[in-house]
């Protein structure tokens, strides 16, 4: 239990040392992306929020309505007291960040989750096929198609299946809103990757387990090879794989940026990119923020998990 | 072998319980419905704001102004029941329809919601003349042309100041007595008469009327939402907003109890935000969106849907009511020689630019596009002609010092377009370096004075009258030290003086002979080059009916019928 506390404290202090880095970003940027000499990030920062209107009195008044004019300490002392309490606005609508962010994470979740699905559905028996045939020239032919899968970076994938799947063949949808009829080709984007890199990990891990005693006792007890695999060398090649994937999981919770953007996935990827390009400095921090604490919580998830699948594992 | 399959079973029990919830997140659209897909989400939906083509089609679908402009951009009565305006010009009397209700009550909640009167008019222009507003309408002409509107704004800026430091008794004091002002020159006689004062005869005042900024806004719903106010509107147009999620969709639908009973067409609009322009072809292609504005459509797509059997009965075009041009600072060297800027017209090889949009543009001649009043299609037009421009360079005696010239990432055609220039120019031996910035850092640096030499822009209409173009970019009085709307700062008094005097005629034939005598004299001075119009191409679905390009609205989805 104290090593649990330990991690929890850990994870606090890892979100606010993030706060603190996306607080320093959002003077830092301005400053490098202006071509006016002598405005300080404050001023550069009203004349973003202000858009077309920049006569010196909005500005002045953006910079007191959102504390602009006050020193730093206080501005970051209010901007974690907006983020704590759900204050932090967004720059160009009323929005509030985290209720942008939670308003979309259902769309982000079932994308994630059919992405994490497909992994596994493939990863396994690709995995287990090739672990029994390590070496072989069918092996090799797999570990070819594994690494050109895990290598195509997804904007370009994604582009390809809406082109040819979607648009070309007509087999799924091409893209849109966030319903079930769209799903398939983003969540394949993801998945195609994903699956070819578990099952080489996979691979490997049963690998090293079949070489184990416990197997070969199994095996000596007379246990068929089917059962050897699937009930005593899968299980506990499965265990090392719990940590990338709780990792992976983050990852795609905190939104996919390219494969939402091109398919118009209305997540918190394009959320966040969205952001950037209209230069909406809390939403940016916002997103930010979220994807700390998801990746934070999926570390102690996995600790927690390790845990109850492998009682010899201790959190210290 | 158990463990593995329970796996499984729970990953595909969570798949499938989380299934429905994605579905009712955005239910797949049917029946009368009109699909749009656009790139990025409306700017808002408040009328004090709605000043880009991303809100306004969808602001004047909420609310509704006294005037709206018929199918040739007339003025005509729309809340208004009938208008008179005086003879010299400055008093415009309007008398309301009774039957005119906001979308619902902001206390009782109840639908439809109290009547539309005329206190309703005169807040939504008190609130864009207020500057706590920082409405972009402050700074147009038309509204401070009514009587007492400049002192109204002074005021209402005092008592913003008394405010910023006031303690909260104070603020609520100081609130009333702004509350209590109003502008001397608009006359409510009760709640079905309207009478707008101008200080003089304004022959445009009827288009500032029909902008967004005049439309009929609820004082209470204003002051219950305060800045959440956009996403929550309540006004008197043909559609209700049903869901608005910041750029992901937009749902909008139809008003049962707006007061034109033909209208709207449809039953409801649904947008969906984030649609790259790729993405909004292949819907379009798939029969999954109604319209599609293919204006500024990757070239390649743009021809081949043109080209294609299937749709080129189903496209329209119409002028776009812009003008692309080089803006010259008149101020500056070398460019304050009309000879160099003469030269600068002859050099730059206009069609080609034109080119880049794919035969969706029409080199310009002056300032004035195509279908706007008062163009003139025998204006002259400066020709093609390097040998001519280096003539003229010789015979200003330039000495060559490279020149910046600024223009924005925003679309790729300013990229393109810049290079050509740079290219054209370096032909007749005049040095350009080119800088890109974003489109607000590129229109602030060019509103300063004697700041930045060249600037690749674009003027789209407020409203379709020549004073919206030649007035506002060639008026000496549009020059200002910090935000200057006359970025060449061209001034020439006897264009001052044909612009001052249009805009007060109310012969309009005269009037519009003004404009053509101004812009003649502007084109031979040369204070832009002249790049080109663009043109706006549409295409639509074969059951979308009643689809017309106007000249006025970039978008009038009331009109569109959905047969399918």
């Amino acid at each position: 239990m104290k090593g649990f506390f330990k991690r929890l404290g850990w994870a606090v202090l890892t979100l606010w040392m993030v706060s603190l880095i996306t607080f320093a970003l959002l003077f830092l940027v301005p400053l490098l992306g202006s071509n006016e000499k002598g405005l300080s990030p404050a001023d550069i920062m009203a004349y973003t929020i202000a858009g077309a209107h920049t006569d010196p009195e909005t500005i002045a008044n953006i910079k007191r309505d959102r504390g602009l004019d006050r020193p730093i300490g206080v501005q970051y002392g209010m901007f974690v007291r907006d983020a704590l309490t759900n204050n932090l606005k967004s720059y160009r609508n009323s929005d509030r960040v985290f209720s942008a962010i939670w308003r979309r994470f259902p769309n982000t979740l079932i994308l994630a989750l059919t992405a994490l699905a497909i992994y596994l559905i493939f990863a396994i028996p690709i995995g287990l096929f090739t672990a029994r045939r390590a070496g072989s020239a069918m092996d090799r032919v797999w570990l070819f198609v594994c690494l050109i899968a895990v290598s195509v970076p997804t904007f370009w994938l994604g582009r390809l299946l809406q082109y040819y799947l979607g648009y070309r063949w007509g087999v799924f949808n091409v893209g849109g809103g966030a319903n079930l009829a769209n799903l398939p080709l983003p969540a394949l984007t993801l998945g195609i990757g994903g699956a070819a890199y578990y099952s080489r990990l996979l691979h490997a891990n049963l690998r090293g387990v079949l070489s184990q005693d416990f197997i070969r006792a199994a095996r000596a007890r007379g246990i068929g090879e089917n059962r050897v695999l699937w009930g005593h060398a899968l299980k506990n090649a499965l265990i090392p794989l719990v940590a990338v994937l709780g990792m992976d999981f983050a990852a795609l919770l905190s939104g996919l940026i390219f494969t939402e953007k091109i398919f118009a996935w209305p997540g918190i990827g394009s959320l966040a990119i969205d952001s950037v390009l209209n230069q909406d400095t809390p939403m940016i921090m916002g997103t930010v923020l979220f994807s700390a604490l998801m990746v934070v919580l999926a570390n102690i998830a996995v600790d927690i998990t390790y845990r109850i699948i492998d009682p010899r594992v201790r959190i210290d | 072998v158990r463990v593995f399959r329970r796996f499984l079973v729970a990953c595909f029990c969570l798949l499938v319980a989380l299934l429905p919830l994605c579905g009712c997140v955005a239910p797949v659209s049917q029946g009368r419905v009109l699909r749009v897909a656009v790139e990025s989400d409306a700017s808002t939906l408040d009328p004090a704001y709605a000043y880009d083509t991303s809100s306004i089609p969808f602001v004047r679908l909420i609310y509704r102004g006294l005037v709206d402009y018929d199918e040739n951009a007339n003025v005509v009565d729309e809340v208004a029941a009938a208008h008179l305006v005086s003879p010299d010009g400055k008093t415009y009397w309007f008398k309301l329809r009774s039957d005119v209700r906001f979308h619902r009550d902001e206390k009782t909640g109840a639908v439809p919601g109290r009547r539309v009167v005329t206190e309703d008019f005169r807040y939504a222009i008190e609130r864009i003349l207020d500057p706590a507003t920082a409405s972009d309408g402050l700074a147009l002409s038309g509204y401070r042309a009514i009587v007492g509107a400049d002192e109204y704004s002074d005021a209402c800026k005092e008592l913003n100041k008394k405010m910023d430091t006031a303690t909260e008794a104070e603020k609520s004091a100081l609130q009333k007595q702004k509350s209590a002002l109003h502008i001397k020159g608009i006359e409510l006689r009760g709640d079905d008469e309207i009478v707008f004062h101008l200080k003089k005869a304004d022959a445009t005042f009827f288009n500032y009327l029909a902008l967004p900024f005049a439309y009929a806004v609820p004082k209470e719903t204003v002051e219950k939402w305060g800045k959440a106010f956009s996403e929550n509107p309540n006004g008197c147009g043909p559609f209700v907003l049903d869901e608005w999620v910041h750029d992901a969709w937009l749902k909008l639908k139809k008003n049962p109890h707006y007061f034109n009973p033909s209208f709207p067409r449809a039953d409801a609009i649904h947008v969906e935000m984030g649609n790259s322009g790729t993405l909004q072809i292949m819907r379009f292609e798939r029969g999954e969106i109604d319209t599609l504005d293919i204006s500024s459509a990757f070239p390649p797509d743009f021809l081949r849907l043109r080209d294609d059997a299937r749709w080129k009965q189903q496209i329209q075009h119409g002028p776009m009511m812009d003008i692309r041009y080089l803006c010259l600072n008149n101020e500056l060297a070398p460019l304050n020689n009309v000879l160099v800027r003469r030269a600068m017209n002859h050099a730059i090889d206009r069609k080609k630019i034109a080119s880049f949009l794919a035969g969706r543009a029409t080199v310009a001649r002056g300032a004035l596009p195509p279908g706007m009043p008062a163009y003139s299609p025998n204006l002259f037009q400066y020709s093609y002609d390097p040998a001519k421009a280096k003539a003229l360079l010789k015979k200003a005696n330039y000495q060559d010092k490279p020149l910046t010239l600024w223009y924005s990432t925003r679309e790729g055609w300013y990229e393109k377009a810049a290079q050509s220039i740079k290219a054209d120019l370096a032909a007749i031996g005049m040095t350009i370096n080119l800088k890109a910035v974003r489109y607000s850092e590129l229109k602030a640096q060019a509103g300063k004075r004697k700041k930045i030499h060249l600037a690749l822009m674009g003027w789209l209409q407020d409203f379709p009258d020549p004073s919206n173009f030649l007035d506002v970019l060639f008026n000496s009085k549009a020059i200002t030290e910090e935000a200057s709307q006359n970025r060449a700062f061209y001034s020439n008094p006897q264009v001052d003086k044909l612009l001052d005097a249009a805009l007060t005629e109310t012969n309009r034939n005269k009037r519009l002979r003004m404009y053509q005598e101004a812009e003649k004299i502007i084109v031979d001075e040369a204070p832009w080059v002249f790049l080109h119009h663009t043109e706006r191409y549409v295409v639509c679905q074969p059951w979308i009916k009643n689809y017309s390009i106007h000249p006025m609205w970039s978008e009038r989805y009331e009109f569109y019928g959905v047969q399918r």
